[in-house]
């Protein structure tokens, strides 16, 4: 007992010690600030709830899905959200233990690598938690009110799923700091070898675009959704159940969170043997804590120090000095870093590929579907919005570009030149490829197009519009970042979990999405009313985006002027 | 038949405006005579008795009784004159209260603008009046007659134009400027604008086509009318963002009780004496609550509005309840629009104008219990009126007949059938009950949540305005900045006295670094960092800055090389004024932080061909100077591997020689030599005096005191942001101590 005692004795301080760096918790300090966190929070909440729990209730009611299924969809979307927080968890962790700044410091410290492991682990749950409370357990409060709405779940389960979740989250962080171990070690191969990573890298995207392509050819030739609702709806039902039976330890999760379905009772029922599930949950939980105790603690020291060390390359011949025009010299150097750090290209480059192949596929199914004009509208709206959300929404990693240079930035303030094209620089990689993919998605809006009889101006105009609007919110992203930098922050701790920028560029990137989308429709709808064709809608949306494009940059150049050096 | 009365009348009218004339002409000379030195107050008195006659007259019974009686008095259909006098009366009935309102507020707001007004406007509004005085009574009130009205009327424009005669004549001398012709003409009709009573577009678009019916209005004639009420408020914002607070109240104030006016506008005094008749509408309320908080300043009032009643306008606008089968110009529409525009964004305009602070908690607590006040208010009223609705009650000399009401929309299902059965089936729980045989019915459920709603959704949309104002905020401190920028380059295109921008502020002294009163303050400090700080450096010296930490070392450092900003003073490199001439005088510089920043994943060349690209350096030049420096600081083995791989003391060397490679003029370190190896340490000290030998400057921190001894010719010492001397190493060693003893000395006093 004493032990226990000590050794969360010895955790408190290096827990909070990391807490504080890895989050922001000025707003705590004053009183305004404070009640705004939690009124947005709660609000946010509060939405996010009610939202999933009205969805349910009226897709039942209309009959979309069978309410008695209900439990099965949440375990659907639960093992979804928990594979992909397992990829996650495994990659941030690999990061978070073995490559973090502060690991140059924390090692310093007179604790045991037992206890700095742990630690790490607290604060990576914790951080983890704090993320989910954004979806998954509003989701998850969401499903259990839609449930009792229905009079599928017992009221009581308010009060109990919180519990087994926890837990699951707990095994999922603990299993990731486990597979974090082998993951390393193909992370250093790839950064030894980086051509090997690309070739992966390649390799994945061609079997996607293969499996989206065999996908296509299942898709019927014409979809007829009111009248094949029931059989599609059956077996959408029975594909369902097949999933809840092979993803069995997610479902006995679930179970154990909802309760249990009986022959006697309509829905689910907390039973004692739900709670006997989390008390197994429990126990896995502890066996992993005791993995993790025995595996990786022999070796955490070991590897967590050897990621302070390089290996030079003896180079025999010294190259050459090379001179490039003042400018390009930006462009060069951008080109460099991003070809060597294949972190963040690839991530683009993921978007970039996927963009039009996802919007591909989605228009053969909408090709599929037989649609009246307005509901043909909709389709070209929605196509829009399938093209400029993936793009804006990865322009967050732009909001964290100079950041990220940590306080190599500050230098370039001393350096005679106007800074307007070194900044700009940055982003005209990422620019350059968007626009490739984007051009993509005009070709495959124009395929889908033609369908209809429309003509080549239509694409033409929707790409350049699209291109524009890109500009604009790369522009706002960086604006972000040169308005609130976190220099120091990337400088010393190497991450930030929580960008404030991020997180800003990603909600106006969804918020612009919808709204390009729906003023996309409103324009098509009053055009071709008018005129019968949209030819008109889209010059009005192009001479939108320019507007977009000019106002964001003039406001990153005038911004960039008058606060860039205060910053 | 028609030219006698109009003689008749016109004779009796025009004695009321003669006689107001005299009369105030007269206590003009009396005043000027036996109270001179009481003028500003006699003025304000004028002022308040001109107001009373303007709103006696303006609440006077007008004849109209009927609709089409309404329409055939105001429309420029004809009626019983013709159309060019309806114009004539119309337009002057309309002017004239902007003029009214400038008159009434000049003696309370002096500056030069409302002296113009009045000068520019008033008087030629009141002189037209006095000859348009006839068809400007028949519109008001629907007749020729001379009633109480048309006697008010004259007097009210004789008084008008006596007190305009007196402030022409006063303020003679003071003569509008040709710049300001633009700002008095926009903003004079924009007042006007504010003061359009509801039924001018009707009068001006008539019926129309039969088919503008508020109905035919599409979603997005909808949102063209939202994009409009919010494009006004920001034009106003814009105008009034650098004025003074005196005359953003000015402008507000005429705006608001123009627009109120225009609100009783349809009305008379028999309006104000009927409770159900009063504007007990939250927006409606709202018109007049604005008023009084522009004139009288009362700051829970203000938060009551703020809270309370843009919410309110919000959801109004959002939900309007005229009836759609109206027109669009209608004078019930038209008011409805202009009455929420400006419930809505005059308190929000008066927060981000700064004339009263953004709200805390605290006033949010005081509006909440105005607002339950409200409430309690309006639930009693509509109870009673709807117990007692029909009944006719006589008092004031007239039979009224109380109607039933419906305030703040709780006591109908106008909002609830907008939220659905749900909203109706809690309406519909009632409790009633019999006093004096009058059936009293309250809705206590669906009543109590309206109020709670409505107080918490008061408290979050709290938030939104804050988002807004954040904005604004940015905005406009944006536009200072970028306003000090221009002012910056006016002074340099001054001081450079027709010289090319290229060349150096100070002409001809050569290599030279000069601190002129130079102070730094971060942020919102109320502290300098460092003050009024002054240092001449000149070419061929090594000059050492010491101090503790936190002194200004850095500061000073970090201003000179261009990482941030300069608060005051000026700072010149080589002539080159660091603010204005930021590129030239960076161009002179080669700086070496007191913390590498590299690029890790670029090699040491890369990273060295990069900053020389930047300085633009020759091929010839970088390849001597890079090939020199690699030798000299032992990195031939290293130079082409990536940074990331570099021990602190490599990084160290990379970052100075990148520093060197365009052979600047001022060399600036800080800290440079930590965490360099003994021999690092002299191949940098060795360079640093060969730099110096070129005629360069080397001006460089250090808490090494002894190799600052050896080092440098001159030193200064600085503490607590304040340059204590400059000093040669001679004169130090004149009085006999050690640098170390000295600066202990210094710093220690």
């Amino acid at each position: 007992m004493g032990k226990i005692k000590a050794f969360f004795k010895k955790m408190n301080p290096l827990v909070r010690f990391q807490l504080s760096d890895k989050f922001d918790f000025s707003w705590v300090k004053s009183k305004k600030t404070l009640i705004q966190q939690v009124v947005f929070f709660v609000i946010k909440f509060g939405l996010t709830i009610g939202f999933v729990a009205i969805a349910l209730w009226l897709l039942s009611i209309l009959g979309i899905i069978n309410k008695a299924e209900m439990v099965d969809l949440y375990v659907l979307f639960f093992t979804l959200i928990m594979v992909l927080l397992l990829l996650s968890d495994t990659h941030n962790l690999m990061l978070s233990l073995y490559y973090a700044d502060d690991n140059k410091l924390l090692v310093t410290f007179p604790v045991t690598s037992t206890d700095l492991f742990f630690s790490k682990i607290v604060v990576y749950f914790i951080s983890d938690f704090v993320k989910n409370c954004s979806l998954l357990i509003p989701v998850t409060f969401g499903f259990a009110i839609g449930g009792i709405m229905l009079g599928q779940v017992s009221f009581g389960v308010l009060f109990w799923l919180l519990i087994p979740l926890i837990l699951a989250n707990g095994v999922i962080v603990l299993i990731g700091s486990l597979l974090s171990v082998p993951y390393l070690y193909i992370y250093r191969l790839f950064k030894t070898v980086p051509i090997l990573e690309l070739l992966i890298f390649l390799a994945i995207s061609v079997l996607f675009v293969i499996g989206v392509i065999m996908a296509i050819q299942l898709i019927p030739e014409d979809i007829d959704l009111v009248n094949q609702w029931p059989s599609m709806r059956q077996t959408a039902q029975n594909f369902i159940a097949q999933i809840c039976e092979y993803v069995f330890p997610f479902t006995f999760v679930v179970r154990s969170m909802f309760g249990k379905h009986g022959a006697s009772y309509l829905g689910y029922r907390l039973l004692g043997s739900c709670f006997i599930d989390a008390a197994i949950l429990l126990g896995i939980f502890v066996a992993f804590i005791a993995i993790c105790y025995f595996v990786i603690k022999p070796f955490f020291f070991y590897m967590m120090t050897k990621s302070f060390e390089f290996e030079k390359n003896i180079v025999d011949q010294p190259k050459p000095n090379k001179k490039h025009r003042k400018y390009l010299t930006f462009v060069n150097k951008e080109l460099i870093l991003n070809i060597r750090d294949i972190d963040i290209s690839g991530t683009f480059l993921l978007v970039y590929i996927l963009a039009p192949v996802l919007l591909f596929f989605m228009n053969k199914v909408f090709s599929a579907i037989s649609t009246r004009l307005d509901g043909e509208i909709m389709t070209y709206a929605f196509n829009i919005m399938l093209i400029v959300l993936p793009y804006l929404a990865s322009n967050s990693v732009i909001a964290t570009l100079y950041s990220k240079e940590g306080r190599a930035a500050y230098m370039k303030k001393t350096k005679p030149i106007s800074l307007i094209f070194p900044l700009s620089s940055k982003i005209f990689f990422y620019f350059g490829l968007s626009i490739i993919s984007i051009v993509g998605c005009g070709f495959v809006f124009a395929d889908y197009a033609s369908n209809a009889g429309i003509g080549a101006l239509v694409p033409i105009l929707l790409t350049i519009s699209v291109i524009f609007i890109q500009f604009a919110h790369m522009y706002y992203s960086v604006t972000l970042d040169i308005m609130n930098p976190q220099n120091e922050v990337y400088a010393t701790v190497g991450e930030n979990n929580n960008n404030p920028n991020e997180n800003k560029s990603t909600l106006v990137a969804l918020i612009a999405s919808a709204l390009v989308a729906f003023v996309s429709f409103g324009l098509m709808r009053e055009t071709h009313l008018s005129d019968g064709n949209f030819n008109i809608a889209f010059i009005k949306l192009l001479v939108i985006s320019i507007i977009a494009a000019i106002a964001s940059f003039s406001l990153f150049v005038l911004k960039v002027k008058a606060y860039y050096y205060e910053k | 038949m028609i030219f006698a009365r109009v003689y008749n009348t016109g004779r009796m009218l025009y004695i009321f405006v003669l006689a107001s004339i005299a009369i105030f002409t007269g206590l003009y000379f009396l005043s000027k005579k036996f109270w001179s030195d009481k003028r500003h107050l006699i003025e304000k008195i004028c002022s308040l008795v001109f107001a009373g006659i303007f709103l006696i007259r303006f609440f006077s019974v007008r004849n109209i009784q009927t609709l089409s009686e309404y329409f055939d008095t105001f429309a420029l259909l004809g009626g019983y004159q013709n159309k060019f006098l309806n114009l004539v009366g119309n337009l002057l009935g309309w002017v004239e209260i902007t003029a009214a309102i400038f008159l009434m507020l000049r003696p309370f707001f002096r500056f030069k603008t409302s002296v113009w007004y009045v000068k520019y406007f008033s008087s030629v509004v009141f002189a037209l009046c006095l000859i348009g005085i006839y068809p400007m009574l028949s519109m008001i009130q629907g007749s020729y007659d001379l009633t109480f009205t048309g006697a008010m009327l004259g007097i009210e424009i004789g008084t008008g134009f006596a007190l305009c005669l007196y402030y022409f004549l006063t303020g003679l001398k003071r003569h509008i400027s040709k710049h300001s012709y633009p700002e008095v003409a926009l903003t004079a009709t924009f007042i006007n604008f504010a003061t359009m009573q509801c039924f001018i577009p009707y009068f001006f678009f008539g019926l129309g086509n039969i088919n503008n019916h508020v109905y035919d209005m599409s979603i997005f004639h909808r949102v063209f009318i939202y994009i409009f009420l919010i494009a006004l408020p920001l034009t106003l914002y814009f105008s009034l963002r650098n004025a003074n607070p005196v005359k953003i109240r000015y402008f507000l104030l005429i705006i608001a009780i123009g627009t109120t006016l225009a609100y009783f506008g349809t009305g008379d005094w028999r309006d104000l004496v009927q409770p159900w008749e009063l504007p007990f509408h939250l927006c409606n309320l709202a018109m007049v609550l604005i008023c009084i908080v522009l004139i009288f300043k009362p700051k829970r009032l203000f938060y009551f509005t703020y809270f309370i009643n843009v919410f309110g306008a919000i959801l109004a606008m959002l939900m309007p309840n005229y009836d759609e089968f109206l027109l669009v110009f209608d004078p019930t529409v038209v008011h409805f629009w202009a009455n929420h525009m400006i419930a809505f964004w005059m308190p929000l305009l008066c927060v981000a104008l700064k004339l009263y602070e953004r709200p805390k908690l605290k006033q949010y607590f005081y509006s909440s219990v105005g607002f339950l006040g409200y409430f309690i208010l309006v639930f009693v009223l509509n109870t009673v009126f709807t117990a007692y609705q029909g009944t006719v009650v006589h008092y004031l000399w007239n039979d009224f007949t109380i109607r039933g009401t419906d305030f703040f929309f709780i006591n109908s299902t106008f909002i609830a059938e907008k939220l659905g059965d749900w909203a109706e089936s809690l309406f519909n729980i009632t409790v009633t009950w019999t006093l004096n045989g009058k059936p009293f019915t309250i809705h206590p459920i669906y009543q109590f949540i309206y109020f709670t709603v409505y107080t918490l959704i008061g408290f979050g949309v709290w938030f939104v305005y804050q988002l807004f104002f954040d904005i604004a905020d940015s905005h406009y401190d944006l536009h200072l900045r970028l306003r000090g920028i221009r002012l910056d380059k006016i002074a340099l295109q001054s001081s450079l006295d027709g010289r090319s921008l290229d060349e150096p502020m100070e002409k001809d002294v050569g290599t030279q670094l000069k601190l002129e009163h130079f102070s730094k303050k971060y942020g919102t400090n109320n502290y300098y960092s460092v003050e009024d700080a002054n240092l001449e450096v000149k070419g061929g010296e090594v000059f050492g800055f010491l101090g503790p930490n936190g002194a200004g070392k850095s500061t000073i450092i970090k201003s000179i090389v261009g990482i941030q900003p300069i608060t005051e003073g000026n700072i010149f490199v080589c002539g080159y004024n660091v603010k204005s001439q930021a590129v030239h005088a960076k161009s002179q510089i080669g700086f070496v932080p007191d913390h590498y920043a590299l690029y890790e994943k670029l090699t040491g060349r890369e990273y060295l061909n990069y900053i020389a690209d930047i300085y633009d350096v020759s091929q010839e030049d970088r390849d001597a100077r890079l090939n020199e420096y690699i030798k000299l600081f032992e990195l031939e083995a290293s130079i082409d591997n990536k940074i990331k791989t570099y021990s602190h003391g490599m990084k160290q060397k990379i970052t100075i020689m990148s520093a060197l490679v365009h052979e600047p003029k001022v060399w600036i370190l800080d800290e440079p030599l930590t965490g360099l190896d003994p021999t690092s340490i002299f191949q940098v000290k060795e360079q640093m005096k060969k730099h110096a030998k070129k005629g360069n400057i080397v001006f460089f921190s250090s808490h090494l005191i002894d190799i600052v001894e050896k080092l440098c010719d001159r030193i200064a010492i600085i503490k607590k942001g304040h340059i204590q001397c400059v000093v040669t190493v001679e004169e130090i060693e004149k009085t006999g101590m050690s640098l170390e003893d000295y600066y202990l000395s210094i710093i220690n006093k």
